[in-house]
């Protein structure tokens, strides 16, 4: 996920949402509710969808909890309160919610309407033959760096960033794997190539990553992301393009590399137990070129309709342009659903040692 | 004489909506959090063999235990001399003063406050720009244990100088002075007389913050690094990755077995002490 900040705030932000969407599915007529998926992301979201929906249906949103975090959407799945009617994901979480049995299908056609989708591997999984997920965009886990920390070269790659001697200073990653591919980035800048890339071998991994122990500054939160590069406290790390490029908005220093870059599709989904034949009307709205050139347009992630790239300005350019993946590292959801519990006891053995 | 009627002491009564409170928000769920540590996902002593078994869990365990009584032996060094202070001095507008800084940093929130240490510490802050001044090649202090302890000292001193003041408040002073009329100085009346009383304050007040610290998970999250982790932290990652309940459980019902064992065998040394 893009955010995984404020887990606290979280799950206090669930109940406080239940609550209140329990007082104003009592009171009123029919409203949707979707996931807060945190920062630029929302607000892309309500320009490009929410105020179109809203008057082309009367139907109110209501922005609830985030979806992020599988210890809310069991709470809510085991007590049978859903909070959400549609909810943002990401594949390897979607195969754990459909493992659970916590998302309802959704229509197989939606994915081939409208012009159909980009071809990129694995953007819509199957299960059982079903699908339960609809597909929007593509973002990217990048090298990121601080501008005004290097003067001559310009870091490019994953080596680069392993490399202290040429581009000293404190490297960013996340202590999380599974979200944010610092295994991924460690294995690519050895010179495993993209395409041997998984099952991970999480022993060259965290050698590769011992090489450069001492000089790691981890994070625990999406919001520390960039605001620890712009501080100056790290040069260099694994960013998210969105994220970047909202910050490049604000005037900050921050600057990524388009190569190798590791994407994986942003979801949309129907909880169980939620309002699924609204929430369905709303992937159908979403499902749209006009939307999704306007979505992208505003957070600057490819989108995942063929249609929409027609629609968007002449200058707008994206990471990963997804009908060119040469180079492109796509992220291994069936490998992390397998195991990531394992890789993380694994890696948290490493990290606290 | 009114005819006699079942008596209800009066105590009990006035603690009884306190007693249902916590009966409701403390007792039942934490009876619910160990029924979820012996039974999810099966019945047995499985999740708890999972987090002793765990080198990580046992290592980060241990350190939040040691970091928690670094934090707390900060707040007890300078709490004690402003919870002193404030309990015995005669000026009233440094009292005043005093009680409403802590009151009010008391109020703000631990993610604010955190925060705020994060651009301290971190290298355009003003502690990295004296250190390097002093000729100390210092580039960030983000992710040491000093940001760790400070950040949480900084969260609890209220909490311990509050807290030890109720105590020391009603404690005699005039033993301090009949001890200087009789020939001490302050500073032994200080050490031989007041401080043995005020030793009780000092230990509840102590206890206190060490526990609050166990549990602290936006502070070390935001100012530590690896070496600085809490338990909080990793509790926090099983539940929102992986939603393991019951190991997570598990984790909070050993922290708590640990923490309940450590205060009693402090309350058992204080008072064994109090009755030489």
């Amino acid at each position: 996920m893009k955010n995984r900040g404020m887990i606290s705030k979280t799950s206090i932000g669930a109940i406080v949402a239940t609550l209140l969407l329990h007082v104003s599915h009592a009171q009123s007529q029919e409203t949707l509710t979707i996931s807060a998926s945190g920062g630029s992301y929302d607000a892309c979201v309500k320009a490009a969808y929410l105020d179109g929906w809203e008057k082309e249906t009367g139907i109110k949103v209501v922005v609830g909890g985030g979806a992020w975090d599988l210890g809310v959407w069991r709470a809510q799945q085991e007590t049978g309160k859903t909070e959400w009617d549609v909810a943002t994901s990401d594949p390897g979480q979607l195969r754990q919610l459909v493992r659970n049995g916590w998302v309802m299908p959704i229509d197989p056609e939606l994915p081939n309407k409208n012009g159909g989708l980009v071809d990129f591997p694995g953007l819509v999984p199957k299960f059982d033959g079903k699908i339960y997920a609809l597909p929007t965009e593509i973002f990217s886990t990048v090298v990121t760096y601080n501008s005004k920390a290097f003067k001559g070269d310009k870091p490019k790659t994953w080596a680069d960033v392993f490399n202290a001697k040429k581009y000293p200073g404190k490297r960013l990653f996340s202590n999380v794997p599974v979200d944010f591919g610092v295994l991924e980035v460690a294995l690519l800048a050895d010179g495993v190539a993209p395409e041997n890339l998984y099952p991970l071998d999480i022993d060259r991994a965290l050698k590769k990553l011992d090489s450069i122990k001492s000089d790691i500054l981890w994070y625990d939160f999406g919001t520390q992301q960039v605001a620890l590069l712009q501080q100056g406290d790290a040069v260099i790390g694994a960013g998210w393009d969105g994220r970047v490029k909202a910050l490049q908005r604000d005037g900050g220093t921050i600057e990524f590399s388009t190569e190798q870059a590791i994407v994986k599709p942003d979801l949309w989904i129907l909880p169980k137990g939620g309002n699924s034949e609204l929430g369905a009307r709303f992937l159908a709205f979403i499902d749209n070129p006009e939307r999704q050139a306007k979505f992208a347009t505003c957070i600057g992630y490819a989108p995942a309709l063929r249609k929409a790239y027609d629609l968007l300005p002449a200058n707008q350019k994206f990471t990963v342009d997804p009908n060119n993946l040469k180079g492109v590292v796509v992220w291994n959801d069936e490998y992390w659903a397998k195991n990531a519990r394992d890789v993380t006891a694994r890696f948290n053995e490493w990290l606290t040692k | 004489m009114p005819a006699h009627r079942i008596k209800i002491n009066p105590i009990v009564l006035a603690a009884a909506p306190g007693i249902a409170l916590l009966l409701i928000f403390f007792a039942i769920p934490l009876a619910n959090l160990t029924v979820r540590s012996l039974t999810d996902p099966e019945f047995g002593l499985g999740n708890y063999k999972a987090v002793l078994g765990s080198q990580t869990y046992l290592r980060v365990g241990w350190r939040t235990i040691w970091i928690s009584f670094l934090a707390m032996s900060g707040c007890v060094l300078i709490g004690t001399p402003v919870a002193y202070a404030i309990a015995h001095s005669k000026r009233r507008a440094l009292v005043v003063a005093t009680l409403a800084v802590l009151g009010l940093s008391f109020l703000t929130s631990s993610l604010i406050r955190a925060f705020a240490w994060m651009i301290l510490f971190g290298a355009q802050g003003p502690i990295v720009a004296i250190l390097n001044a002093a000729g100390l090649d210092v580039h960030t202090l983000l992710a040491t244990q000093v940001a760790v302890v400070v950040g949480m000292i900084h969260f609890l001193l209220p909490i311990y100088a509050l807290t030890a003041f109720a105590g020391f408040r009603n404690m005699p002073f005039d033993l301090v002075v009949a001890a200087e009329g009789l020939g001490a100085s302050r500073w032994y009346a200080l050490r031989t007389v007041y401080f043995p009383l005020a030793l009780p304050s000092i230990i509840n007040a102590g206890s206190l913050v060490f526990v609050i610290a166990l549990g602290f998970f936006i502070t070390p999250a935001l100012l530590g690094g690896p070496s600085e982790m809490m338990l909080g932290q990793l509790i926090a990652i099983s539940i929102s990755k992986f939603g393991d309940f019951g190991f997570a459980a598990a984790a909070g019902v050993l922290l708590m077995v640990i923490t309940l064992f450590l205060l009693s065998a402090v309350q058992w040394v204080s008072k064994a002490g109090q009755r030489q």
